[in-house]
């Protein structure tokens, strides 16, 4: 991406956004340079969105900060100026996530095996609750539900993600994770009742 | 109905979460400058890992080169004593008076070619120089000093100038039967008379080759310094973890954590890969190089958390409020990698011609490279925490003790079984809190080769 287009890109962000969204182009252009006062801002602009996107993948906090530092790290590395950028937020929120999925994709394995670790009483812990109206979700805070996210069995976690968050199919899921169409479905099913007893459980 | 319901839920979870903010501690600019700080420390352990070893090398390189002059310098002397009357190959050589045509009244040497008696000279020249009868008694400072006399007997006879450093035995022979040759197909009539085997051009040229194979470019003749091998090993390591909580950490650290550490991790097998590279001297040997070492925990959690701790504003732990019981269980597996830089002293207790028994010890410096697993929080029991190489100090050691019990394949290989104890002195927490010891049983197989 040349400087002109550049220019233009964030023209066109500062003009949909407000204005404290939108990193300026000499910020941009300064971490292009490994400007560490331009890196700086930008960590800052982003750091709290990309935890969040970093914590609902991983589960626990000690894992979203790996993925964010690491996150950075990538992006700070990546970030050049002939790479094709069409959105400088969107293009960062894309490399965070596609960062997670790798990372889910290597754990994914693990935690399948280690389901031991996932503490099974928990579902028992969670006694079948009051059925609800359909805008329940929207009583509670992002990050209240962050937390729940967090509590879930780590296979229903990524599944919900992926299928509510990200919107894959149930077959690219499959794909990506290497299970059964039916498993992913099965699985979704078993997240979004788990994600409703925890957030009952845990109150608003 | 109930589809529409779980749309609206995932619609609802997409817009508060695909744009949703979270803060935590730790997590800010100055924090993300430590890390990456922290993750180079690592390579620079690794790197000044390797520059130890490149070091210690050329330092063994050089000793052997020192070594090599020193034997080159003994065996050339040895050799211009016996080679006045014995040809390399046990023929007589006996040109008779018109080839030792040695002025014995005063310095000068013959130009007849035969260079042995020029040296036969410097040795009686140095003997009284020196005092010492022979080379192998002369310490390595007076060999300098012999350097001197040699160049006092060039300024006597420029002829020296023009005259080769011989290195080998090898060399020598070589020279003389090329000199011996040429006489006798010259009308030298002595050589007539000689006793004398004529050498095939080809012999003469393969010793030669033979010569020049067996160096390195700078002339060090690597093949036989004297003691140096290399030795690459792999094994298996059972580790017995013991968790010690500091005094000064048992103030910040729940008072049941050390038990339930102690009482739910237990060890399981490692491994470990190395390549070391030693010098003999008799007996004795010190040896070091560069390893990796991986050793396992399996930790099964399960206990009942009643007891939360209440704590001042420096984070001391001041009383414990009762709680509701919590069962709090899982498992987990600890796994830890490790570098290694040993500093080993063998001694040889037993050598036959076909086994070795030593006995070894020696200080190993082991940096962490990485750390895996999570387990409960020190001090909030209910809560996890997982094991980061942030959180310990990376470079920790280790005392071993062990044997070596070889198998000798010819003159330079050896197949060694090597038994070992190794005494950790223990992983740091990066505030001294607690440390972690792996005290280990390991055995490993061994290739050694001796140059």
């Amino acid at each position: 991406m040349n400087t002109l287009a550049l220019e233009a890109l964030i023209e066109e962000e500062s003009r949909i956004k407000p204005k404290s969204d939108v990193i300026s182009l000499e910020v941009i252009q300064g971490c292009i340079r490994k400007n560490k006062d331009s890196q700086k801002i930008v960590y800052e602009h982003y750091y709290k969105k990309m935890y969040a996107i970093c914590y609902r993948y991983a589960g626990n906090s000690d894992d979203a900060k790996d993925l964010l530092q690491d996150g950075f790290i990538k992006l700070f590395d990546k970030l050049h100026i002939n790479i094709e950028i069409t959105s400088v937020d969107a293009w960062i929120r894309k490399l965070f996530t596609n960062h997670c999925l790798d990372f889910v994709r290597s754990a994914y394995k693990k935690y399948m095996v280690n389901q031991s670790e996932w503490d099974e009483n928990m579902q028992d812990k969670l006694a079948d609750t009051q059925e609800v109206s359909d805008t329940w979700l929207d009583l509670y805070e992002s990050e209240n539900i962050l937390k729940a996210l967090a509590q879930l069995r780590p296979d229903y976690r990524v599944v919900l993600n992926l299928y509510a968050v990200e919107n894959l199919s149930h077959q690219e899921i499959a794909d990506f994770l290497g299970i059964k169409h039916a498993t992913s479905r099965s699985k979704l099913l078993r997240a979004r009742a788990s994600l409703k007893k925890i957030l009952q459980k845990n109150g608003k | 109905m109930e589809s529409n319901s779980r749309k609206r839920m995932d619609d609802i979870l997409h817009d508060k979460l695909a744009n949703a903010s979270l803060d935590a501690d730790g997590i800010s600019w100055e924090d993300f400058q430590n890390k990456k700080t922290k993750r180079r420390a690592v390579w620079w352990w690794w790197a000044s890992g390797a520059a130890t070893i490149a070091v210690v090398l050329v330092c063994f390189n050089w000793i052997g080169n020192i070594s090599e002059n020193v034997k080159g310098q003994e065996t050339s002397t040895a050799q211009n004593k016996s080679s006045e009357s014995i040809s390399p190959k046990g023929i007589l050589l006996n040109p008779g008076a018109n080839l030792r045509q040695r002025n014995s009244g005063n310095n000068s040497v013959s130009q007849s070619g035969n260079y042995f008696n020029r040296n036969q000279h410097a040795m009686e020249n140095r003997s009284k120089h020196n005092g010492f009868n022979t080379y192998r008694n002369a310490p390595v400072g007076q060999i300098a000093q012999d350097q001197l006399a040699d160049n006092e007997l060039k300024e006597i006879n420029p002829i020296y100038e023009n005259e080769k450093q011989y290195q080998s035995t090898e060399e020598i022979a070589a020279e003389i039967y090329k000199k011996v040759d040429a006489a006798t197909h010259s009308n030298m009539d002595s050589f007539n008379h000689a006793p004398f085997v004529k050498l095939a051009e080809k012999d003469v040229n393969s010793i030669s080759k033979n010569k020049d194979k067996n160096s390195d470019k700078n002339g060090i003749d690597l093949l036989h310094i004297k003691g140096l091998y290399f030795q690459l090993q792999a094994g298996a390591n059972l580790n017995y973890p013991n968790f010690l909580v500091s005094s000064y950490g048992s103030q910040f650290i729940h008072k049941n954590y050390e038990n339930i550490r102690k009482n739910s991790e237990k060890g399981l097998w490692g491994y470990s890969f190395q390549l070391h590279a030693g010098k003999e001297v008799g007996r004795f040997a010190i040896e070091t190089g560069l390893g990796f070492t991986f050793m396992e925990i399996a930790a099964n959690y399960q206990f009942s958390y009643s007891e939360k701790p209440i704590r001042d504003i420096d984070g001391r732990i001041v009383g414990y409020n009762n709680t509701t019981p919590e069962w709090i269980q899982f498992k987990n597996t600890h796994k830890y990698y490790f570098t290694d830089i040993p500093v080993m002293l063998k001694y040889t207790v037993f050598n036959s011609p076909k086994k070795i028994l030593r006995l070894k010890t020696g200080a190993v410096a082991q940096i962490m490279n990485g750390i895996q697993g999570s387990l409960p929080d020190a001090v909030l029991l209910d809560q996890r925490e997982k094991l980061r190489s942030e959180n310990f100090k990376s470079f920790s050691t280790a005392l071993d003790f062990g044997l070596e019990y070889g198998w000798k394949k010819g003159d330079k290989n050896q197949w060694i079984l090597a038994p070992y104890y190794r005494k950790n002195w223990g992983l740091d927490q990066v505030q001294s809190l607690y440390k972690m010891r792996f005290n280990y049983f390991g055995f490993a197989l061994s290739y050694r080769r001796s140059l």
